[in-house]
């Protein structure tokens, strides 16, 4: 199942770059890095919900799947952070010249880096399961509280950084859509198989 | 275009390394789970 999920995930991708890269293209061509750093960015607010939401339960129901999902979430969202910051500097310097500059978008989503960080350092800190998971799962919700401000800040404030991308044609929508779409099963098979090596490791312990 | 290709590559190559990270971590715990517990036992 999981594999089937990774596969159609991938095709998907191919599918979303084909689109792209044919009927979609967007001029100048340095723009068609949306297709990747719109998507890791959905990827990695998701991912911040998924541990918000797996937290609470935790802290309400106190079964271990929950910290283990939790824990899962915070990893994938860590990768997904990693590409959105990594593509949004490369984006940033082809279009103002500039790797980075302290606008309230970039540096939210830097500091949704670091908050990603910060869990994982945290939850490698401690060796007993059940301060490690309520703490982990504190935390986990208290960085949840930067996930909004990351969306409303080119929203209500003047931003370098646009709040929205508008599209030419259907097709560029389309390969957006498919983009997305693609990343986030993605994203479900990655949070998957941590979940379960988080389960595994503690049945051998 | 190199911005592009760069911004290409490095996500893919992300993407890649976690999901084989992920794959021989979940394998070789599997392994020691099998060989600590046997199946049928």
């Amino acid at each position: 199942m999981r594999v089937t999920v990774l596969i159609i995930s991938f095709v998907l991708m191919i599918a979303s770059g084909v689109i792209a890269f044919t009927k979609g293209a967007i001029e100048p061509v340095v723009r068609n890095i949306v297709y990747i750093h719109v998507p890791a960015s959905i990827c990695s607010l998701v991912c911040f919900g998924g541990l918000f939401v797996f937290s609470i339960m935790y802290l309400i129901k106190k079964k271990p799947v929950f910290d283990y999902l939790g824990a899962a979430s915070a990893e994938v969202a860590f990768v997904f952070a990693t590409v959105l910051n990594i593509t949004g500097m490369i984006f940033a310097k082809a279009e103002w010249g500039l790797w980075w500059t302290p606008s309230m978008r970039l540096i939210s989503s830097a500091i949704l880096w670091f908050l990603a960080a910060a869990y994982l350092i945290l939850r490698s800190s401690f060796n007993e399961q059940g301060n490690k998971a309520n703490l982990c799962a504190v935390f986990g919700i208290i960085a949840f509280v930067d996930v909004p401000f990351v969306y409303i800040s080119a929203r209500l404030m003047r931003d370098i950084h646009r709040p929205s991308f508008s599209f030419d044609s259907s097709w560029q929508s389309a390969a957006l859509g498919l983009a997305i779409v693609a990343t986030i099963m993605l994203a479900s098979a990655l949070i998957w198989m941590r979940a379960d090596i988080e389960k595994l490791n503690k049945r051998l312990n | 275009m190199n911005y592009l290709i760069g911004a290409f590559a490095v996500s893919w190559a992300v993407y890649f390394v976690y999901l084989i990270y992920l794959s021989f971590k979940l394998n070789s715990l599997n392994r020691r789970f099998e060989s600590k517990y046997p199946p049928g036992k």
